[in-house]
């Protein structure tokens, strides 16, 4: 079957999936449901590598398929076409989001098996994947809009799931406002783009289209601001949001409301890269913008330091890995500001594949732990749990940034491009660097925690502890696979050089990246090698503090130093919302629905006009007073008042 | 243009119609007085039909336009269209009047002779080229319609229907057959393709003697499409005849006239084109703001489901009407497109009525309480179809009233634009006000007594329902085919 | 004989036209409206008639008019039965008696608003 059959069967197959089970799924049951969501996902994915491979087959000048699905609008200036782009790049994206997504759909069967809502669930879970596919696989910037907005919903729908809850309902309305910000800012450089390709006469948002009218966007202004960097800006600003970086970070640590399979797939795997991948697609526009690169950068890195650092005094399982999230992408965003986009890329790549496991398995951690999710009441499961205790270390292994796993390759890439790139600079490096003995540390930390050491729950909890089934464990082992080998990917440039082994990655994004990747410069062993230093330095750390001086976090209440205090306290940032935005914003709110809702506007413009229409309505229907005779009359005298309007128009 | 007297194998479509009234009264008198066995019939008949016209649609000899019987009917996309849509709504006028409980079993055969009826004369309006041809196929839709609408022998209220419809009708056509009589003097001949000729080349000195006749013809489509002033029958008109009927009025009749006025406007007067007439642009919008406002204002203080729809049905013909009052090619494809969505759109909201009147003999909306918890597929269809009406994104509705809007505000009637924005506003107080009762209310308990929604029902309102729906998200090819018809409607 | 010419033609029709419209608007009696539908009807035919013989395409013209006798008489048939079917439910023909069908004037309707 043709590409574009395959490019649309891997968007609309879990599309299907979802209308099944959201429709029909309580006729077919509970078990069938989670069945059919995994074989949807399986089917997508073996389209999607079917796709690849075919795709592959095309010289690499040409490898770009756009399937099309029927015309969405088609105003005079604006032509829309439901239409989906398979290139090196969506190519990578697709393989990651049904891959992994395939593995934690296995894992939500076991994960959610006594849940009474699973087919809600799994049918919620297909319709995130459809909507995570449209935005990747999006042919111009309406239909990733309608990706990016679908996953907010999904995502929204996901966290709250158990909305009997009144927190975790609350938690899912924070990640969906939060990003509703952010979504202004991309619905605006969306504008702003078709604007200046109107103006020219050549208006499209289609990614092509845009990219071969860049010269118009390079000429043109919005007012003082150049146009490229106001909408790169913008753009950027919803990737934030989507991305959860700073300032709109704040509803993914909330997130963990949801269940942990959804952790894994939308917040670490899948929907938070939006962003990155968004950043990524308009590589060329974010060129012509190199100021805006550079905030890309700074906030990147200073992301991942503020996210590691309050990572370091959390205590929730989840929450940890949640920060950590926020500091990874970070570090993505970190990459792609100073123009290493196939170092973004791979780090995502990679970072699906370990943090998804990290999640799944802190998941299993709780499954096991019936519940439990505060690290201090854990220890010692390493011998009841043994596959999530493997697969754990080769996840924090890979996270800490350690050789040979993949999270080590492709860190630091990202690092070997923020030193050497021209957009690059060595406090971005520093700022790297101190963010990854942190990661290393608190990532250590987790685990010391979580798996080593003297069990701290009490004893009968700790006998019931139990290791989870295989439909949980199989996909741990896979991802764990995954991310010790992930790194061959993309082998550092001098190791692939001697080996004279080839970049795979680098190579396939080359026609989406013509940017010259930073040539490898001599100083990448001595990169290399201050990379793995503070990655074992970090992990020496923790090890020390918390294996052998066996620490354990004190209870909340307890006396902290003052910066223990600020980090368990996630720097009061939500706090400063609440009062700079949230209080205020209420506030207003209250007055203007007190005293000028109620007595001004109500009156004037809620009471009056339906009176005014009430009062209007009687005096049209008077007229009809059921005799035919009077409507009659009505007729010929409209007739004469036509007849006579026209004779003294014409007069 | 191939000319032949005889070309009435294109006529295929009204054969179909019309043999299939024979074929029902002949098996009538043979014996076969089953309903459902009736029903089959007519609905065989009518998709032959429709297919047949889906196929014309296509065929390039009626792409170049065919005429019959030298000059009195034209085939071409734009008359198949306005079939292919007649033939719709009598379809599903035949379905859900099948199991209604206004129609005797007795009198079913009739009732499904004077349906396919009105049909063929509304058929024969979309092809006619012939100012004799035009009020014969009026006459023949109108008359069908007057018995129609008093069908209910029992109830007052119908026979009080039907006569204030032949009434009033008979009224308007004598009118409309004046103007006729003036067209023909005036222009000397009935041929619209030579009127158009006529026109065009102005081999007459003063274009404004015509003023009068088409005024008066005006009078007589603006009684059959329902709009100000000349609608006053339409309420009373639409709230006393069997529901099954009302809604077959709603939508087949307005389209008829609608068809014929496009085609008097656009094809022979060439009003796109020619600024011979500049005042009728500005007339039409004047008449289209009153329709909308005057339909919107009185369905508020409705009580009546009928009778607040009939209101709406008015006021939708003045968004039509916008439509027209462009008097151009991008207004005649909002109209056309428009016309397609309201059909959908109001023949499912009125079979969940009939549905509704079928269990519980009750047209006020106080009564029909709580029906979202009752019947939730039929409430879930009615919210939609609702939300059509009004024009609410991701509706058909929505995409018609874009479409109408765009073309009103290309051609610069702001005001008329504005009149039309509010007036979406002022019609969702009362289509809601449908589903506050339906989802917001409780049902009474006497309701709770009558059985199910029959399944066909079901599957009738849902089946009319996805149309909204798609139509909303993948209307482009429908648009194509609506472009199609009026560039076959304009060229010469 | 005399050739009058189109006018007086135009006239008459014109004449019968009006009174025509005069009877439906003020006679009350439903069979003095029908009459006035029937004075309309043939004032047009007059018209008619009048044109084919003057103006142009004569055939068409008269068969027209033959055609307009035909469907005046339809309509007498199809408004006099329904008439019959008044007359038995509203034992009354006067126009102005017939109103079941109308709009209540909104007073202390007890009906919900929006």
């Amino acid at each position: 079957m043709g590409l574009e059959t395959l490019i649309a069967l891997v968007v609309l197959l879990p599309l299907a999936g979802a209308a099944l089970n959201g429709f029909f799924g309580q006729l077919h049951g509970k078990r069938l449901s989670g069945y059919l969501a995994c074989a949807v996902m399986a089917a997508s994915f073996a389209c999607a590598a079917s796709a690849v491979a075919g795709l592959s087959g095309l010289s690499p000048a040409s490898r770009s398929v756009t399937s099309v699905l029927y015309t969405w609008m088609d105003a005079s200036s604006l032509r829309v076409e439901m239409a989906f782009t398979l290139d090196p790049l969506s190519g990578v994206m697709i393989l990651v989001v049904t891959g992994v997504g395939f593995l934690i759909h296995v894992y939500s069967l076991g994960y959610m098996a006594h849940d009474d809502g699973r087919v809600r669930y799994f049918s919620y879970l297909n319709l995130f994947v459809f909507f995570m596919l449209v935005l990747v696989l999006g042919a111009s910037m309406p239909v990733m809009f309608l990706g990016w907005e679908g996953v907010g919903l999904c995502s929204y729908l996901l966290i709250g799931f158990w909305f009997e809850d009144a927190a975790k309902a609350t938690a899912g309305k924070k990640a969906f406002l939060t990003n509703r910000v952010g979504d202004m800012f991309f619905a605006l450089g969306m504008f702003s783009l078709f604007w200046a390709t109107y103006q020219a006469g050549s208006g499209t948002l289609a990614f092509a289209g845009l990219k071969a009218n860049k010269h118009l966007i390079e000429q043109a202004t919005v007012g003082a601001v150049p146009l490229a960097t106001f909408a790169a800006l913008c753009l950027f600003i919803g990737a934030t949001g989507k991305s959860a970086q700073i300032p709109l970070y704040v509803w993914l640590p909330d997130a963990m409301a949801g269940p942990t399979p959804v952790s894994a797939l939308i917040h670490a795997a899948t929907m938070v890269t939006a962003g990155v991948y968004m950043v990524a697609r308009m590589s060329w526009l974010y060129q012509m913008a190199p100021g805006v690169m550079e905030l890309v950068a700074w906030i990147g890195a200073l992301t991942a330091l503020f996210a590691a650092a309050i990572g370091l005094a959390a205590t929730d399982i989840k929450k940890v890995l949640a920060y950590s999230t926020i500091s990874q992408l970070g570090y993505m965003f970190l990459g792609v500001g100073v123009g290493g986009y196939v170092a973004g890329i791979f780090h995502l790549v990679t970072h699906a594949f370990f943090k998804g496991l990290l999640f799944l398995g802190a998941g299993s951690v709780i499954h096991g732990c019936h519940g439990n999710q505060d690290i201090r009441k854990m220890g010692g499961l390493k011998d009841k749990m043994p596959w999530t205790f493997w697969t754990f270390l080769v996840a924090t292994w890979a996270i800490a940034g350690l050789p040979p796993f993949a999270g080590f390759v492709s860190k630091d890439e990202i690092l070997y491009e923020a030193y050497n790139s021209p957009h690059g600079s060595l406090a971005l490096w520093l700022a790297g660097v101190v963010a990854a003995v942190m990661t290393a540390f608190y990532m250590f930390r987790l685990f010391t925690l979580t798996f080593l050491g003297a069990p701290r729950m009490g004893k009968k909890d700790f006998d019931h502890v139990h290791e989870s089934p295989a439909v949980m464990t199989v996909p741990l082992a896979v991802l764990a696979g995954l991310s010790a080998v992930g790194g061959a990917l993309n082998l550092p440039g001098g190791i692939a050089h001697a080996l004279h082994l080839p970049r795979v990655l680098s190579d396939w994004l080359a026609p989406v990246f013509p940017v010259e990747a930073t040539a490898h410069a001599s100083n990448e062993w001595a990169l290399m090698g201050a990379s793995v230093l503070v990655a074992l330095a970090g992990t020496l750390g923790a090890l020390h503090v918390y294996y052998r001086q066996k620490t354990v976090p004190v209870a909340d209440n307890a006396r902290l130093t003052v910066p223990v205090r600020m980090a368990r306290d996630k720097f009061y940032v939500d706090e400063a919302y609440d009062i700079l935005i949230v209080k205020p914003v209420r506030g207003l709110g209250r007055f203007l629905a007190g005293p000028i809702d109620k007595r001004v506007i109500d009156r004037v413009l809620a009471e009056l006009p339906p009176a005014v229409a009430y009062w209007l309505s009687a005096r049209v229907t008077s007229l009809q007073n059921g005799n035919v005779q009077a409507y009659a009359v009505v007729l010929f005298g409209g007739t004469v008042a036509i007849l006579a309007y026209l004779t003294l128009y014409l007069r | 243009m191939r000319a032949s007297l005889l070309n009435l194998d294109y006529l295929l479509p009204e054969w179909i119609v019309c043999g299939t009234i024979l074929v029902l009264i002949l098996s009538y008198l043979l014996g076969t007085t089953d309903r459902r066995r009736l029903a089959d019939l007519s609905v065989l008949g009518l998709v032959t039909a429709l297919f047949f016209s889906v196929v014309t649609f296509f065929e390039p000899a009626v792409v170049g336009r065919v005429s019959i019987g030298n000059g009195l009917l034209q085939v071409d996309p734009f008359s198949q269209l306005f079939k292919i849509l007649f033939l719709v709504s009598t379809l599903a006028a035949v379905l859900y009047s099948a199991g209604s409980v206004e129609i005797h079993g007795k009198r079913w055969m009739e009732f499904n002779c004077f349906l396919l009826g009105v049909t063929s004369g509304m058929m024969f309006l979309a092809s006619s080229m012939n100012l004799m041809m035009v009020y014969l196929s009026f006459e023949m839709m109108s008359l069908s319609s007057y018995v129609l609408a008093g069908y209910t022998r029992g109830d007052p209220r119908s026979t009080e229907a039907g006569y204030k419809y032949v009434l009033f009708g008979a009224v308007s056509s004598g009118v409309m057959l004046f103007g006729l009589s003036l067209m023909y003097g005036l222009l000397g001949t009935l041929d619209m393709g030579l009127m158009a000729q006529r026109t065009a080349l102005a081999q007459f000195p003063d274009l404004h003697l015509l003023l009068l006749p088409l005024t008066l013809v005006f009078v007589g489509l603006g009684y059959k499409i329902a709009f100000f002033p000349f609608h006053y029958w339409a309420p009373d008109v639409y709230e006393g005849s069997p529901t099954p009927v009302t809604a077959f009025f709603s939508v087949g009749t307005k389209a008829a006239g609608l068809a014929l006025l496009l085609r008097l406007l656009l094809g022979t007067l060439s009003l796109d084109q020619t600024q011979a007439i500049p005042w009728a642009g500005d007339l039409l919008a004047f008449l289209a703001a009153m329709t909308m406002t005057v339909g919107n204002l009185a369905a508020l203080n409705q009580a009546n489901i009928k009778r607040m729809l009939a209101y709406s049905a008015i006021a939708h013909a003045g968004y039509m009407l916008m439509g027209v009052a462009v008097l151009n090619v991008a207004g005649a494809e909002a109209v056309l497109f428009y016309l397609f969505a309201y059909m959908f759109t109001n023949l499912g909201a009125f079979t969940v009525v009939v549905a509704l009147f079928n269990l519980y003999q009750s047209e006020q909306v106080d009564e029909l309480t709580g029906m979202g918890k009752l019947f939730p597929l039929a409430s879930v269809c009615m919210a939609i179809c609702l939300f059509s009406l009004t024009g609410l994104p991701p509706t058909a509705g929505f995409i018609g009233k874009f479409y109408v809007f765009a073309a009103v505000i290309q051609k610069g009637y702001f005001v008329l634009a504005l009149v039309g924005a509010i007036n979406t506003a002022i019609s969702l107080f009362y289509y809601m006000r449908i589903m506050k009762a339906f989802y917001f209310r409780e049902p009474k308990a006497e309701m709770l007594a009558a059985g199910p929604m029959p399944c066909g029902y079901n599957v009738l309102i849902a089946s009319l329902t996805v149309p909204v729906l798609i139509f909303g998200i993948c209307w482009s090819r429908l648009y194509e085919y609506c472009s199609t018809s009026i560039s076959s409607l304009i060229a010469h | 004989m005399q050739v009058i010419g189109l006018t007086p033609y135009l006239v008459v029709a014109s004449t019968l036209f009006c009174l025509g419209v005069f009877c439906v608007l003020t006679r009350r009696n439903s069979i003095g409206i029908l009459i006035g539908v029937e004075l309309m009807l043939n004032a047009a035919n007059v018209n008619i008639v009048a044109f084919s013989r003057y103006v142009g395409d004569p055939v068409g013209g008269q068969i027209f008019a033959i055609l307009v006798i035909l469907l005046a008489a339809s309509e007498a048939v199809i408004f006099l039965g329904l008439l019959m079917a008044v007359y038995q439910r509203f034992d009354t023909i006067e126009v102005d008696k017939v109103s079941l069908l109308k709009d209540e004037v909104p007073g202390d309707d007890a009906h919900e608003r929006a």
